[in-house]
């Protein structure tokens, strides 16, 4: 069977053909969003003042670049944001370890980790200021705060819903509660794991902001507040756009990621 | 064969599950031996305690009541447990999975894997060892998962109902198959199962329980009285076969 039926060959064009009109259609939307902003921006329609335009934003951000302050800006959120991520990665996956190991203990602590994840975490974060000061600590914490009791009850409720019957298979090959672990937990749950990550990134990137609006003096968090306060419209917008790029970007790569372990 | 010693002697095992609804008796009173390469069939209907049972022997769940004695050997041989389905780790490949035991063991000898590597070679499932599960059939997953339990060397195989996730036909083909690979190895074997057929066409023995709490009902040696052992097929179609299936069929009946 070679030989490709025609049928197949028509099936495989209209596949492809709409592929490419979704794809025309989302960057169209994109283009004609930008040009009607620029077009309303300098015929007046809009005051460009407070609703900035693409060219205005291209301007300040070539004079952002060219003094360093906006990559010291963007490196500054983006280190915040790993540093949190990296933090909530290795603290939610070993509770969420422990509260699988120990059923007494996630029964005493489940109902702790269920309020504090209810909780609007912005609220914790002018107490940070105040217990550890206006600075990059109280941000990094304010971000863990935001994705990290979600990400350690998701974990342990995929870790508790694996087959029951793969940790007795486990069990009958004489394996102790750490093979069952290594053999079966972790691995059986790593599309998950990943996917609960995906949303942790893009959590602590809101909690970052979050901190900065609060407490920094860097970031672009602190430019977006700065930019308001001081009527440069044009960093505002600048900074959003920016944040869009970083949350699409580090969405993407661990979509990659969970993807290539998917077709494990 | 009652002259030799008992390879195993169940000993008046009772077992009760406990819930804060209450008890409820699972198991009363189980009695029997089984021979030193015997290959025999606990069936009863669903219910009626027989995974449970299988348990015990295994030591997955602590004994209550009675007790569980190794006359011939002993001591507790090295058992061997095949689950309802293959339960292949999917995030592993075929070989990778068959040394799952040795490797929660920390018994990945040269000598072990060389014994690996000839069950597979012997049981044609060596071109499969770096597929992953999700690649093979049904029944070539079974095989895996019986060459996973046999790699320990174990010296008592339990069977908890091994075929009852496949359909009806890959069913009777790696029944036939299975049985004559544990044939061959020698071992000791207890097979659960719900499927009268089937256990009268691969067991030696069946011990018939009756329903909740779980008691023996009978015990039937199965003899067809021919030279060499008939193949589970063959059996479904020897005249005994209905004679005997009638008689446990009887048995199971009156206990309703």
């Amino acid at each position: 069977m070679n030989e490709i039926s025609k049928e197949q060959l028509l099936y495989m064009k209209r596949t492809r053909q709409h592929k490419q009109f979704v794809l025309f259609f989302q960057l169209f939307l994109f283009i004609f969003f930008i040009i009607l902003w620029e077009i309303t921006s300098r015929a007046g329609i809009i005051n460009a003042f407070i609703f900035s335009s693409p060219s205005r934003m291209l301007a300040s951000g070539k004079e952002l670049l060219l003094n360093g302050q906006l990559l010291k800006h963007l490196g500054i959120t983006l280190a915040e944001t790993f540093a949190s991520f990296f933090l909530v990665t290795a603290v939610s996956l070993f509770t969420a370890i422990l509260l699988w190991w120990n059923n007494t203990l996630s029964e005493i602590l489940e109902p702790y980790f269920v309020i504090l994840n209810s909780l609007p975490k912005s609220a914790m974060a002018p107490i940070f200021i105040v217990w550890l000061g206006n600075n990059m600590k109280t941000i990094i914490v304010t971000a863990i705060s935001v994705a990290i009791f979600g990400s350690i009850l998701n974990l342990f409720t995929s870790f508790m819903s694996t087959d029951p019957d793969k940790l007795k298979l486990i069990r009958t090959l004489h394996g102790s509660q750490a093979d069952c672990l290594t053999k079966v937990i972790l691995p059986m749950n790593l599309p998950t794991i990943l996917s609960i990550l995906k949303v942790d990134i893009g959590l602590c990137l809101i909690g970052v902001v979050i901190g900065e609006f609060l407490a920094a003096k860097e970031g672009l968090g602190y430019l977006i507040i700065y930019g308001s306060q001081v009527f440069k419209m044009d960093w505002v917008m600048l900074s959003i756009v920016l944040l869009c790029l970083i949350a699409a970007l580090l969405y993407g790569v661990l979509n990659r990621l969970e993807k290539h372990f998917r077709n494990f | 064969m009652p002259q030799t010693k008992p390879f195993l002697s169940v000993r008046s095992l009772s077992h009760t599950y406990h819930t804060n609804s209450g008890e409820t008796p699972a198991l009363r009173d189980i009695h029997f031996d089984l021979f030193p390469g015997e290959f025999a069939a606990i069936v009863g209907p669903s219910g009626c305690g027989k995974s449970t049972l299988l348990e015990l022997i295994a030591g997955l769940i602590p004994i209550e009541t009675g007790s569980l004695l190794y006359p011939a050997c002993n001591k507790t041989p090295a058992i061997g447990y095949m689950l309802q389905k293959d339960h292949l780790l999917e995030h592993r490949t075929i070989y990778k999975n068959i040394i799952l035991g040795l490797e929660i063991q920390h018994r990945l000898t040269e000598k072990n894997l060389e014994y690996v590597q000839k069950l597979m070679r012997q049981y044609g499932i060596a071109d499969f060892a770096s597929s992953y599960p999700r690649e093979l059939s049904g029944g070539m997953r079974q095989r895996a998962a019986l060459i996973r339990t046999l790699a320990l060397k174990p010296e008592f195989l339990l069977l908890d109902e091994p075929f009852s996730a496949l359909d009806y036909q890959t069913r009777l083909d790696v029944s036939d198959d299975i049985a004559k690979i544990i044939r061959q190895s020698g071992v000791t074997t207890l097979l659960v199962t719900h499927d009268l057929s089937e256990a009268i066409s691969i067991a030696d023995r069946i011990i018939v329980l009756g329903k909740r709490p779980g008691h023996i009902r009978k015990i039937v040696t199965i003899d067809f009285k021919t030279n060499k052992k008939l193949s589970s097929k063959e059996a479904r179609i020897h005249p005994k076969f209905q004679e005997y299936f009638n008689q446990i069929w009887k048995e199971l009946k009156a206990d309703e």
